[in-house]
């Protein structure tokens, strides 16, 4: 008891001891965890003002970009309802922010190259929302309030989000300066063309002169090398005559006459044309022709262009004992198809895809030395469109080469001026 | 084809003009000539020729001037015109020429051979 009694008199003064100690240390605790959270609520603090700052950073140089973007930039919610628009797309529609939340659809007007109205149901922003899938369109022209009208390529582009189609992002590239510098080079053609061809017909009519001994005889030596002048003043003719049919089927300046047109004679007279060339390779031409086929609403001047490339090339890349067919048959009620086939050298596989560029030549009649510009292709392509038709070919080297081309009965092209 | 049928060549370009004279001389045709439009056309009407091979492109007065001009008289409108030109026919050409009494060659796309067929087949 004695011993307890002792040690409770010893105990109280320690215990208190003890306690103030424990408090102590408890206060000790919180103090360093107040430090610790006071400087952790800092640091996220500080780490929240600077995520801010970089979020504001971040939206500062997206919308400087942006508005640095030369091209039009529209985007639109899932319903076509203006979101967001850059400077450049304003500055081209002559856009005011109040333009911000209306359908693109009800403020923008559409045309075609040919100057057609755009259903807004066709509009490439209504496309790519419907169609779920990129739309790219060839030359489109924004009619703008104050009736300026300006000429662009469209892409228009669905914004999918988790698979969710949730607006849509179309960009527009004003093509006025390429358009006045298309212009240019083509007028530049077409007024080279006519002081190129002068000289060339001079030379051509002179040589004709001396060859026909109107300007005195000539001996048979001086004749060969004067059919050389002449031949190779022919070819340069050519060359010059398809330059500025491509120089004006680019430009469109070609002036579109509808006429009904008899086929079957306009035929007959491309193959006299190159009556020549069949007499010396005796080829064999075939043609089916239906008797009961009605003349065609088209441009003659076209149709020609188009023969002639088509028939010339069969001529030129058949070797000799060959044979050529030429077929027109109704393909359906609403269109006819023409097909020109050869059994000649034909198109390489690798040069399938290229052999409608302009100027490109398949290297295995380059070998040949069989002369060529590389624009008949390319000539016949364009014509092919501007008339709303089609092209496509068969070939097989050293098989032939089918091409067929599709057309509608009254192609519906707009007359245009030069 | 009768011998002596007058035939004006309107054409600026020596070199041609001469070839042009050359070959229709043999072809037993009396040529004459004029080097530029406004020539042409007094020529024209002072020589009322059986035929006029016309030239556009060319100084003092454009081929389609002559043109116009010699359309305002009853024999303008009737004599034979074969518009002989490096230049294609675009369509303020083709709207000028419409329904008058010519044919449009480029000199490059033909021989001599042919346009002197042509001019026979005019004026006989």
């Amino acid at each position: 008891m004695n011993l307890l009694t002792s040690l409770d008199k010893i105990m109280l003064p320690n215990s208190q001891t003890f306690l103030i100690f424990i408090e102590s240390l408890f206060v000790i605790i919180l103090f360093f965890l107040y430090i610790r959270l006071s400087k952790k609520t800092q640091r996220v603090l500080k780490e929240f003002k600077e995520a801010k700052l970089k979020i504001e950073k971040d939206e500062a140089k997206e919308e400087a970009m942006l508005s640095s973007i030369g091209d039009g930039v529209v985007a639109t919610d899932k319903d076509g309802v203006i979101i967001f628009f850059n400077q450049a797309a304003g500055e081209m529609l002559s856009w005011s922010k109040e333009m911000m939340g209306k359908k693109l659809g009800a403020i923008s007007l559409l045309a075609n190259e040919k100057g057609d109205h755009i259903p807004l149901e066709k509009h490439p922003l209504h496309l790519c929302l419907t169609k779920k899938k990129k739309i790219i369109t060839s030359e489109y022209h924004f009619i703008r309030k104050d009736k300026v009208d300006l000429a662009v390529y469209i892409s228009a582009k669905p914004i999918i989000l988790n698979n969710e189609i949730i607006g849509a992002i179309e960009v527009f590239r004003d093509i006025t300066q390429e358009k006045e510098i298309d212009k240019i080079k083509s007028e530049f053609v077409f007024l080279a063309s006519h002081q190129l061809r002068t000289p060339l017909s001079t030379i051509n009519w002179y040589v004709e002169m001396l060859l026909s001994g109107d300007a005195g005889p000539i001996n048979d030596s001086q004749k060969e090398y004067l059919q050389e002048v002449y031949d190779g003043n022919h070819r340069m003719v050519e060359m010059v005559n398809d330059l500025l049919n491509v120089s004006r089927l680019d430009l469109g300046t070609l002036a579109v006459q509808l006429v009904p047109i008899n086929f079957s004679e306009l035929i007959d007279e491309v193959e006299k044309e190159g009556a020549g060339a069949i007499e010396d390779k005796k080829l064999k031409i075939e043609k089916n022709i239906p008797s009961t086929l009605p003349e065609i609403f088209s441009d003659i001047k076209m149709i020609r262009m188009l023969l002639q490339n088509l028939i010339t090339n069969a001529i030129k890349y058949t070797p000799p004992n060959g044979q050529i067919t030429i077929t027109i048959e109704p393909s359906n009620k609403k269109e006819y198809r023409l097909i020109v086939a050869d059994n000649g050298y034909g198109i390489p596989e690798s040069a399938q895809k290229k052999i409608f560029t302009k100027l490109f030549r398949a290297e295995n009649v380059m070998e040949k030395e069989i002369t060529g510009t590389g624009l008949g292709l390319y000539m016949v392509k364009s014509i092919v469109e501007q008339l709303g038709g089609k092209i496509w070919f068969e070939s097989k080297e050293n098989v032939g080469t089918k091409f067929f081309v599709s057309f509608p009965f009254k192609p519906a092209v707009k007359k245009r001026d030069v | 084809m009768k011998k002596g049928k007058t035939v004006l060549i309107i054409e600026n370009e020596v070199a041609t003009r001469r070839v042009l004279k050359d070959k229709l001389t043999k072809e037993g045709l009396v040529v004459s000539e004029a080097n530029n439009g406004l020539t042409g056309l007094e020529r024209a009407q002072a020589e009322k020729p059986d035929l006029i091979i016309l030239d556009l492109f060319m100084p003092k007065m454009s081929g389609l001037g002559v043109l116009k001009k010699l359309h305002q008289d009853s024999w303008g409108k009737q004599v034979p015109i074969i518009i002989l030109t490096n230049l294609n026919e675009d369509q303020h050409i083709l709207e000028t020429i419409k329904d008058k009494n010519c044919e449009y060659l480029i000199k490059t796309n033909h021989n001599l051979a042919s346009i002197i067929s042509k001019i026979k087949s005019k004026l006989s």
